[in-house]
């Protein structure tokens, strides 16, 4: 009986606490675990189907009876704004990502290797500042940008976008910065290294899975917001999710469509997630608590 | 001929002095440096537009029609003209109620609490008081009294509303969600077949752009013609239910849940794997029993993860305006503050000193909801003091 366990289910322990090492519970909570992982993503899944049905399929009963066809992502990408929307988001959420990573990585430095006095309350400025609504200064935004000729381009989604993430970053780069071993900081001081060089080449290098792990959040929340780029940019640059939102009419019949757009729309950021999973994981513990 | 000696010796020991604090003032220098171009940024960037808002707020701004004048508070004491408002200022049980989350301020205070954070304890215990002794207040404890009794602290029902439903789908979204993502973890730190590629298929919700994520429910899922869902009801012989325009909020909800507690997973997963294996074997060893080893070792040890998941789960929930415009269209009952905010400002109303000081009053609650965020920060950082 425990040979058939530790084959199918590992060793008894690795088994989290409350298996009881009972097989039968075993078995019934990795099927139900599989059950509740298909569960959410079926809605992904219907929505990759559906993006496959001709209109008048996708706009019936649901069924999975039908004959792929291609035609709807055609039809999605022949719509206007199609590569102009992927290039706008791709420049400003990798221009965005950038200029967060160059001031998030001192603003660490100076928060948890040589800290600042006070570091915690700096700390807490930066948090707190994720609390201050988007709604409260959207008409600031507007009317500022307005006077200074910027709405409607892409340099305003750029600056607000760093801005959104900055403190994250901050937050979590600290984390990160602060598990490198002191030895190795003040050995390369010995040698001369300058701050630059300190975090080039002896920083950086440790923290790589942490740094992966705040850039892809950064990329993930810029490339989906959606509140800001439709309210200051109406007109030019619009951004990917303007474009899916453009799908939708009042006439009805454009699930197919919509569905071939909404999985463009997110493939990109869904395979940079699934392949950088683990390094997530990890760099969330990182950042979480130390 | 001593005492020039003396002068010397002391002009000497000041220098020194001087010294120590011009170098002292360097190295200070030497460290901020690093840190400035992040804080002026975000200073410029997310402080200056509040402080226009502030103004806006004390005027009479509509972009249609008048020249903007200045109004002083109107907008503020039109907010909170309500009868509960003016109720609860004169309930004798507003002195109990001071006293009652005061107290629970300071037992929470010995806990997690540093010196310098004093003042916003203060400030919360103002702010909470008059609303807790006003839903206690008027109208009983039932779900609607309360609901009821908050709506009537606020002079402009519309308001009292939203706030309510922003209240509402917060506390339920982050609630739910940090259960079911600690769920979604235990059950993910197992070993067993295809481990990693169901945890790739519970991720993935949380990656999906919030727009698409609303579009998909709303056309695909819920739809009471095309959706999945009411179709798959129909095969059970249940009546096809129109979610949307008779459970909007609720399916709201939903799909917030089924975007963050994949979130909120990632993070306790993360803490479950950072676990000591050796101390759950040594517990095992020593006869404890599994339900025992889960209350009394892996739940302290995921309080921080869990408290972390929260926190940002919070700040993200509390702002959700995509899921609202598209899967409500903002309709009252269902319409959260952002969207209200919105509605009043640039997206249909254009009446934007009315609409900066909801803003600004947002802006003051959400200081309360950082209170406790911070509370839950400054435990994280607590005993941590690098060089």
């Amino acid at each position: 009986v425990k040979l058939f366990g530790k084959k199918l289910f590992g060793k008894s322990e690795d088994l989290a606490p409350g298996d009881g090492g009972n097989r039968w519970v075993s078995l019934f909570l990795s099927l139900f675990t599989w059950f509740i992982g298909l569960l959410f993503f079926f809605p992904i899944a219907w929505m990759v189907l559906n993006a496959f049905k001709t209109e008048a399929v996708a706009n019936g009963d649901p069924t999975l009876n039908f004959t792929p066809t291609t035609e709807q992502f055609s039809a999605a990408s022949d719509r206007d704004l199609f590569g102009e929307a992927f290039a706008n988001s791709f420049a400003i959420v990798m221009i965005s990502t950038l200029f967060v990573m160059i001031l998030a990585i001192p603003a660490a430095y100076a928060l948890a290797i040589k800290p600042v006095k006070k570091w915690r309350d700096v700390l807490f400025f930066f948090i707190s500042t994720k609390f201050l609504p988007i709604v409260g200064a959207i008409l600031p935004l507007y009317v500022i940008a307005d006077s200074l000729d910027l709405l409607g381009t892409r340099t305003v989604l750029v600056i607000l976008y760093t801005a959104m993430n900055l403190p994250l970053a901050v937050w979590m780069l600290r984390s990160f910065f602060a598990e490198v071993p002191r030895e190795l900081i003040e050995a390369s001081q010995m040698d001369g290294a300058s701050l630059r060089g300190q975090i080039v080449s002896v920083i950086l290098p440790i923290v790589a899975p942490g740094l992966a792990a705040t850039a892809l959040l950064c990329l993930i929340f810029a490339w989906n917001e959606f509140f800001l780029s439709v309210q200051l940019n109406f007109v030019d640059g619009k951004t990917v999710p303007n474009w899916v939102s453009s799908f939708v009419n009042d006439r009805g019949n454009f699930i197919g469509v919509l569905s071939a757009a909404s999985t463009m729309a997110t493939l990109p950021v869904v395979i940079a997630g699934w392949v950088a999973q683990k390094r997530m994981i990890r760099g969330l513990a990182m950042g979480a608590i130390k | 001929v001593s005492s020039a000696v003396d002068t010397d010796e002391l002009d000497k020991k000041s220098n020194r002095a001087q010294a120590a604090q011009a170098l002292a003032k360097k190295e200070a220098r030497r460290r901020r440096m690093p840190l400035l171009p992040a804080l002026l940024f975000t200073i410029v960037v997310t402080q200056v537009p509040f402080l226009f808002s502030l103004y806006y707020s004390l005027t009479d701004w509509n972009l249609l029609t008048s020249p903007q004048e200045w109004t002083g508070l109107s907008n503020f004491t039109d907010l909170f003209s309500g009868q509960g408002f003016i109720d609860v200022l004169l309930a004798p049980k507003l002195l109990l109620t001071v006293g009652i989350v005061t107290a629970v301020a300071i037992a929470a205070d010995r806990r997690y609490f540093h010196k310098g954070l004093k003042p916003t304890v203060m400030l919360s215990v103002l702010v909470l008081s008059p609303i807790v002794g006003g839903i206690q207040w008027p109208l009983g404890w039932s779900a609607s009294g309360i609901r009821a009794g908050f709506i009537d602290l606020f002079g402009s029902q519309f308001f009292g509303q939203v706030a309510w439903v922003s209240i509402v789908m917060t506390v339920a979204a982050v609630l739910l969600s940090i259960l079911v993502g600690t769920a979604l973890a235990l059950l993910l730190d197992r070993k067993f077949f295809g481990q990693g590629f169901v945890r790739t298929l519970l991720i993935t919700p949380f990656l999906v752009m919030p727009v698409v994520a609303a579009l998909l429910w709303k056309q695909q899922i819920l739809h009471p013609n095309f959706g999945v869902l009411n179709w798959l009801l129909e095969f059970v012989g249940i009546e096809p239910v129109e979610f949307l325009s008779r459970y909007a909020f609720w399916s709201v909800i939903v799909v917030l849940v089924w975007q963050w507690s994949p979130f909120m997973m990632l993070i306790v997963l993360a803490g479950l794997q950072g676990q000591d294996r050796s101390v759950l074997e040594a517990a095992r060893v020593d006869g404890a029993t599994p339900r025992a080893i889960f209350f009394q070792i892996t739940m302290p040890h995921l309080r921080p993860y869990m408290e972390l998941s929260i926190l940002l789960g919070a700040i993200y929930l509390i702002q959700v305006f995509d899921h609202v415009e598209v899967m409500t269209g903002g309709r009252p009952g269902d319409q959260n503050v952002p969207h209200f905010v919105y509605q009043r400002s640039i997206g249909l109303a254009f009446e934007f000193g009315e609409a900066s000081a909801y803003s600004v009053i947002v802006v003051i609650a959400s200081i309360v909801l950082a209170t406790v965020g911070l509370r839950v920060l400054s435990n994280l950082l607590e005993g941590e003091d690098p060089a």
